[in-house]
């Protein structure tokens, strides 16, 4: 089986909000639950030069998901290629896998009483189609396949421009079948600049549920 | 983008894809329409369609949860009350197109074809612009109060035309994709233009340096090379001071300069009146920084210039735009590939345009009384360049004083007090009119003032011919989805409707949808059923045709110095003016109001006033939120979330807003979105006054000299503290 990637190049990324829309729109998604989510980091100013980007916070779907091991009824599990999955009609809402996880990902529906996140549109993905939100992506910052292809394809376009895309733009890449957990997976840096940002980029994704976006 | 080959149509076979396009702004991108036992279900970006690529906005995206909103007007609807008081009676289609006709009928034979004006909004597609251009044709009535025409697309297009003969800088022509230099000028496209955002990511990718020039670090800021910060208003000074290196480093394209622009020396003089130290104190952007923009463009060839409402909202618009279109001129930049194309359609196609600048043009005596004609002539007379549009904020005026001639009636199709400034003397004006009828889709403010309501249906109950903003020589055809909607109606049938009801005859031929629809491709040899099974048709782009024609100058050149500006009395050579009311031009009432003020960023989940009312986009953007330095904030107080006041100079008033503690304005500037109202909050005001910044600028003189244009960027303000319980 193809070992399929799910990648957010955070150079790309405009901040544009398509992802946030169009997974309201796949799976129906009440306000205020979201199951990716647009932050903006900064503007701040760093060296006398402002700075400003964007994270796309989801569901990891990590190696080894610590959301997992705590559910105490096993309503979560791990498919053979990745991607992880909350059973509605098993959980009982106890919010034992908002505190496990890094990432603020797992949401709470109040209407039903229960946990919901991203499930990479797996209905889709069987149907050989790319999640929603990587479908509607204007820029291609979220970008999903093969994971070696999707490697080797980025690697080439910033050898050109003369970036090393490992340090630089694979910060939340998830990785299926990995056994890393995503925090060893990600954050580098190659300058000072680039530093101090990506610390603070490296902390959204430690406290995303913490992150407020203005006026929430 | 990872190759879509497969349509999600998951096991029910009842569910119909309708490929059409989307119009919920002016990108119309390619939507897959998921139709179930008639009603939309699900609207997808279109893998196929070459606007978007599969793409799409949140707009576009949440357009599902529009479609059937409990909130849309409707039905037609008459008022039961008095006007204004919100109460409204359900009646039929036949009784309100006979009363609306009827009661439009007397105005006009009492007062006039004078007397009867329309205002164009995000309710209606452009086909709409045609249809009722060709209703005040029948009427042979000159009034057509489009709300921004005197500051949004309209002095780009007179600037373009007058340097030009073409529209060269607003989207559609700067071939971004293959740009080796991309300068956005007072815009963000990411948040008003998505699919001219995509293609300069585009270009971005493809190697192309990026120059944003903008008084807020903005989103496309953030991806840019160099970012020039100026002073709000300066824009004028900087191209000049852009210019001055250019020209004097000679890194200009002389052989395209000698052999295709004229006026070079007078421009060359022109620019030795802006040495970089004195453009640096007006702008506040570093000598260093202005040499640094001015040879990345002009070594990185060709380049791109894209001018948006920032460098028009004020009170030089003109000329702004026009020093600024001087830059990709002089660099060769014209109708090259990664440069700027003249645009072209299919031959044969009935453009928008042609429509409006030619078929439906009146006689000069009718042109000539139309309200600006004489102060505007470029704008609003029969020698206009962006022809049949009245200068708004003067109808206003006339209609509240009768001069010179009285306007009674108004058929409104946006939300006029939240798209004009002047806000509360737009109200007054509508409450004084003998008779408004209004056509939108949902109960705004403004549709709460009228006697009478048409409602149209969206678009995905349309079918129509569409040219998109952003996409250079592309035509399309919007394909019908769904029936329309609740009681609503096509808004063209609405109006050749009332047309017919008034005993009138439309001006040409194509007097229904479906002639409408044949009319703009029969040059082509098809019909529009035919052109329905295309989809699309994209017109081979070909360079340097001015090569065989010219330009549509009167000098067949590109015209630094404007010959036509000279003949209407204006300088011919783009200058700086300080703007009316800042720190330099008023500095005694800049003491009181020490901010400045900037006003109409857009977001991308509206557009316009509209999607207040839809959940998924409105959580992303809740309130209106002022932008303010932290350090600014500090010393007043003010901490990130506090709802502030803004308060104008000159008994304005005020207005009041979150505040949005950033470092992507100067500690002098404060910024505010427009276009703000809560449909949440009871009628008729819907909140309006609130938050909604043109109830605190004016729309009166001065105005830009050429196009009207009022000063709505670079104001003084002050803001402080919401006190608790304190209300506006």
């Amino acid at each position: 089986m193809v070992r399929k990637s799910l990648l957010f190049d955070k150079d790309e990324c405009i901040g544009c909000f398509a992802c946030e829309v169009a997974c309201k729109q796949e799976h129906n998604i009440p306000t205020g639950e979201y199951w990716i989510r647009i932050f903006k980091v900064g503007p701040t100013s760093v060296h006398g030069k402002l700075i400003m980007h964007f994270a796309a916070i989801r569901c990891m779907h990590c190696g080894i998901p610590s959301c997992m091991k705590v559910c105490p009824v096993g309503a979560i599990s791990k498919r053979s290629d990745g991607i992880v999955l909350f059973n509605e009609e098993l959980c009982i809402g106890c919010k034992a896998c908002i505190e496990a996880c890094p990432f603020g990902a797992p949401q709470y529906n109040s209407e039903k009483d229960i946990v919901q996140a991203c499930n990479l549109c797996f209905e889709r993905v069987d149907k050989d189609l790319v999640p929603s939100c990587v479908h509607h992506c204007p820029t291609n910052a979220l970008y999903f396949g093969d994971c070696n292809i999707l490697t080797s394809k980025r690697i080439g376009k910033r050898a050109r421009e003369g970036l090393n895309l490992e340090s630089d733009c694979l910060e939340t890449r998830i990785q299926f079948n990995s056994d890393k957990l995503p925090e060893e997976i990600s954050i580098n840096s190659t300058s000072e600049d680039k530093k101090t940002h990506d610390v603070q980029l490296f902390q959204i994704l430690k406290d995303g549920s913490e992150l407020k976006r203005r006026d929430k | 983008m990872v190759v879509q080959s497969k349509i999600l149509k998951k096991e029910n076979t009842d569910i119909r894809v309708v490929k059409t396009f989307c119009d919920r702004c002016h990108c119309e991108c390619g939507v897959l329409v998921y139709v179930q036992n008639g009603k939309a279900v699900k609207i997808e970006g279109d893998p196929d369609c070459p606007i978007n690529e599969g793409s799409l906005c949140p707009k576009g995206l949440a357009a599902i949860r529009f479609v059937y909103h409990s909130d849309r007007i409707k039905c037609p609807m008459k008022r039961s009350g008095q006007r204004g008081k919100g109460k409204w009676k359900r009646i039929s289609w036949d009784e309100a197109l006979d009363t609306v006709a009827t009661r439009f009928k007397e105005i006009l034979e009492k007062y006039g074809p004078e007397s009867i004006t329309w205002s164009w909004g995000d309710a209606s597609a452009h086909c709409h612009l045609i249809t009722k251009q060709g209703w005040l044709c029948a009427m042979k009535a000159p009034n057509h109060l489009h709300s921004d025409a005197h500051y949004c697309f309209h002095p780009v297009m007179i600037a373009n035309k007058l340097t030009f003969g073409e529209v060269l800088t607003s989207e559609g022509s700067p071939d971004y994709k293959n740009s080796k230099c991309i300068m956005l000028w007072g815009g963000n496209p990411i948040m008003s233009h998505p699919v001219a955002a995509r293609n300069i990511m585009i270009g971005r990718r493809n190697g192309a340096k990026l120059i944003v020039v903008d008084p807020r670090f903005t989103e496309i800021a953030a991806k840019a090379d160099i970012f020039l910060q100026p002073r709000p208003a300066t824009d004028d000074a900087l191209a000049l001071g852009i210019l001055n290196v250019i020209i004097n480093e000679d890194l200009y394209d002389k052989e395209f300069v000698a052999r295709w622009c004229v006026g070079f020396d007078e421009l060359r003089n022109r620019v030795q009146e802006y040495p970089l130290e004195r453009v640096s104190e007006i702008t506040w952007i570093s000598k260093e920084k202005i040499i640094q923009a001015a040879k990345m463009y002009a070594t990185n060839r060709p380049g791109t210039t894209h001018t948006r409402m920032g460098t028009v909202m004020n009170t030089n618009a003109i000329q702004t735009v026009r020093a600024i279109n001087i830059i990709p001129a002089i660099c060769g930049d014209l109708d090259v590939k990664g440069g700027h194309i003249i645009p072209s359609k299919p031959p044969g196609f009935k453009g928008r345009r042609e429509i409006m600048d030619k078929d439906l043009r009146q006689s000069p005596e009718i042109e000539n009384k139309r309200i600006g004609a004489k102060e505007f002539p470029l704008l609003c007379s029969s020698d206009s360049l962006a022809h049949n549009n009245s200068h708004p904020p003067s109808v206003i005026h006339t209609m509240l004083t009768g001069k010179p001639y009285p306007i009674r009636a108004l058929w409104a199709c946006n939300n006029l007090f939240l798209a004009l400034e002047g806000a509360k003397e737009t109200k007054e004006a509508l409450m004084s009119l003998d008779f408004v009828v209004g056509s939108d889709f949902f109960m705004t403010p403004t549709m709460e003032l009228c006697d009478f309501i048409l409602p149209p249906c969206g678009y995905l109950a349309r079918e129509e011919v569409l040219e998109p903003f952003c996409t250079c020589n592309f035509i399309g055809a919007r394909r019908k989805a769904i029936e329309p909607e609740f009681d609503t109606r096509d808004e063209r049938e609405i109006t050749y409707e009332v047309i017919k009801r008034m005993g009138l005859t439309f001006p040409t031929d194509w007097d229904s949808i479906e002639k409408q629809n044949d009319m703009r491709v029969k040059g082509m040899g098809i019909t529009f059923e035919e052109f329905k099974k295309k989809g699309y048709i994209i017109e081979p782009i070909r360079y340097k045709k001015y090569e065989e024609k010219g330009f549509n100058t009167p000098s067949g050149k590109v015209e630094l110095y404007s010959s036509m500006m000279k003949r209407f009395g204006y300088d011919p050579l783009p200058y700086y003016q300080e703007s009316p009311e800042t720190p330099i031009s008023a500095p005694e009432l800049a003491q009181d109001y020490p901010l400045i003020l900037i006003t109409g960023g857009r977001h991308i989940v509206y557009f316009h006033g509209a999607n207040k009312q839809i959940p998924w986009l409105r959580e992303i953007v809740p309130y209106p939120t002022l932008q303010i330095h932290p350090d600014t904030a500090a010393e007043l107080g003010i901490k990130d979330g506090d709802w502030v006041w803004i308060e104008a100079p000159k008994g304005r008033g005020r207005v009041k807003m979150k505040a949005e503690l950033t470092e992507a304005v100067h500690p002098k500037v404060v910024h505010a979105p427009s276009h703000w109202w809560y449909p949440e909050i009871k009628g008729p005001e819907h909140g309006c006054w609130d938050s909604n910044i043109n109830a605190i600028l004016l729309n009166d003189p001065p105005y830009d000299p050429i196009c009207g244009a009022t000063p709505l960027r670079g104001n003084l303000c002050k803001v402080y503290k919401v006190r608790e319980g304190e209300n506006g």
